[in-house]
């Protein structure tokens, strides 16, 4: 089985690396990555954008559990005679609910944030580029997992697309 | 050697940049009353609440305005942390300073919460479980709401804070020098390294936890506030108190933002990172909070005369003219007329005028708090049960003891993390979506 590397190169501005993950894209590259110290706006993600359904679902359930179990403890198992007003009444039970529902959709998008963003991940090989400086903000990094056999064409494709530094670590 | 970026330069605050002599100060004394606030707190659990000045009929004394107050800045700090956020995600300060008040407040607030009942062993009775006594919580009650609505507000606080603290951390990582600072940093970043999709994932929990943060924010105040106005007491029975309560708590916590804020640009010298117009714009929403705050103090006021009801008419007059008028006036010229300054843009480009009118309002929304709380139970419906409430060093000492506790957090937050959201900060040549 062929060997396969990841080939970082460090463009030199935003732009730059936009315009470089669009063309690898469009190359055929499907095993890449685009990484900067803060998000662009620029870059075109080709991933599709999940929906809400997820965080909804669960803001819903929690709610509606919230809902049945203050329905249950004041209706059936423990219903308090407070001035005349009905143990089934449903309105008094929608504040708690609520603010569960939104503290469950809130679980959820912080559960989806980790599972999408696959952390924790404490290391990656990208850290292993030790001529790259992470840290620098002006540091922007194109990494492409290939083949080792596809090594020789893609150095000079990335040079013309204005890379300056490119190094390959093992994944 | 080129200049530090703007994440260097945060990062540098945390990991290497001298404290100068206010900051020893300010922890000295930070220190001294959180002390005061532990001392306080055994002194509590031992005696119970009756160190407190609470009596009969004023059975809600300092701790619940403490509760009310510091969690009604947490909820204002989450809706205005939110709010930045759905904005764009473009102001450093407003977003971390925003964040860590929303949390911070929230906890000192929830602590309170435990506090007040002076039994802090019997505060499981409040949740939903099954027990032996066959009884279950009263649901009807906007004090159960309150219990739920402040477990969400800490619970979703907590996640809008540390995700929006996730890509710095991994900033401090790359600029921690030794191999232990890496490993801590390496360890709280989770390994995070900017990928296109993680940078995508992350701008869309931010959305999505603001999306959910502001109505949550909304919704708690509202509940906190129907605490007071679900009772009959003249003061407490107004339909607008949950609005008014979202307005003054905005108004909290832009003003509290403003204060964090300019302290902080001044003494670690980022007055660039943050710039006069980032602040401007926390003035102008304490200026349009205030707006609000005052309209319905107006409105309130008239209510009280127009509905002819002899009770809410007395209270009225008590509060203008009467016995409640210094607190009343107090708060009105602080939480209203002072801010109302900063509709000159003069004084609202002035980084000093502002934390101070900042400052000022949270005073003024302390001092509401006593107001709404406390004195409608001081007058009542018989006047055989009227009292005054007198609280005593040990309700001063834990009120000025939690300030004391949330100033040590936000010392922490500084001494140990970044004190401003780098992500919202663009490198050099990069400025235009920053402003």
């Amino acid at each position: 089985m062929a060997e396969r590397l990841l080939v970082v190169a460090a463009l030199t501005s935003a732009d730059a690396l936009a315009g470089a993950f669009d063309a690898a894209w469009r190359a055929g590259h499907q095993r890449l990555e685009a990484l900067s110290s803060h998000p662009l706006p620029g870059l075109r993600d080709p991933s599709r954008p999940r929906r809400l359904t997820g965080e909804l679902g669960v803001g819903v359930v929690v709610a509606g559990i919230a809902f049945l179990i203050q329905y249950y403890a004041a209706a059936w198992a423990y219903p308090m005679d407070v001035a005349g007003k009905p143990a089934q009444a449903w309105a008094p039970l929608v504040p708690a609910a609520l603010v569960l529902g939104l503290m469950g959709a809130g679980i959820a998008a912080l559960v989806s944030m980790v599972r999408e963003a696959a952390l924790p991940r404490l290391h990656h090989p990208v850290f292993d580029a030790s001529r790259l400086d992470l840290g620098d903000e002006q540091c922007y990094i194109l990494a492409i997992e290939v083949k080792e056999s596809e090594l020789p064409q893609l150095r000079p494709w990335l040079e013309g697309l204005g890379a300056e530094e490119i190094q390959e670590v093992r994944p | 050697m080129s200049p530090a970026g703007p994440g260097e330069r945060v990062a540098a605050v945390a990991l290497s940049a001298p404290r100068p002599w206010p900051w020893g100060v300010a922890a000295f004394s930070a220190v001294l009353l959180l002390l005061a606030y532990v001392a306080s707190v055994l002194v509590l659990f031992r005696n119970g609440i009756g160190i407190f000045g609470n009596n009969i009929p004023v059975g809600w004394g300092f701790p619940i305005v403490n509760i009310a107050w510091w969690i009604d800045l947490g909820h204002g700090a989450l809706l205005l942390a939110a709010g930045a956020v759905l904005a764009g995600d473009r102001w450093p300060a407003i977003s971390r300073v925003s964040e860590s008040i929303a949390l911070f407040a929230g906890a000192v607030g929830g602590s309170f919460a435990i506090l007040h009942t002076g039994r802090p062993q019997y505060i499981y009775f409040l949740f939903t479980y099954p027990n032996t006594l066959d009884q279950w919580p009263q649901w009807r009650s906007p004090l159960m709401w309150d219990f739920f609505a402040i477990i969400a507000f800490l619970v979703v606080a907590l996640i809008v804070w540390s995700v929006g603290m996730l890509p710095d951390l991994a900033v401090l990582r790359d600029h921690a020098k030794g191999r232990g600072r890496q490993l801590f940093y390496g360890l709280l970043a989770l390994g995070w390294r900017g990928s296109h999709r993680q940078w995508a994932a992350w701008s869309r929990a931010r959305t999505v936890l603001a999306s959910i943060a502001v109505p949550l924010a909304v919704i708690s105040t509202g509940i906190s506030a129907l605490d007071f106005a679900g009772g009959i007491s003249a003061g407490y029975h107004s339909t607008l108190t949950p609005v008014d309560a979202v307005a003054a708590a905005l108004a909290t916590a832009a003003g509290m933002a403003l204060t964090v804020a300019v302290v902080l640009r001044r003494t670690f010298a980022l007055d660039d990172l943050v710039p006069v117009t980032e602040l401007e714009t926390l003035g102008r929403v304490l200026l349009g909070s205030a707006l609000a705050v005052g309209f319905f103090a107006l409105y309130e006021g008239y209510m009280a005369w127009y509905g002819a009801d002899l009770f809410d008419r007395y209270s009225l007059s008590q509060t203008l003219t009467g016995a409640f008028a210094p607190w009343y006036w107090t708060w009105i010229a602080l939480m209203v007329v002072l801010p109302l300054s900063l509709a000159w843009r003069s004084l609202r480009t002035s980084p000093w005028l502002l934390g101070t009118l900042g400052l000022l309002a949270n005073v003024g929304a302390w001092v509401d708090h006593y107001l709404v709380t406390v004195t409608p139970q001081e007058r009542g419906f018989m006047t055989s049960a009227w009292r005054d409430f007198s609280p005593t060093a040990w309700d001063w000492l834990l009120l000025c003891g939690s300030v004391g506790f949330f100033v040590c957090l936000l010392l922490l937050q500084a001494r140990l993390l970044p004190v401003l959201a780098v992500h919202a900060l663009r490198p050099t040549g990069q400025e235009a979506g920053h402003g």
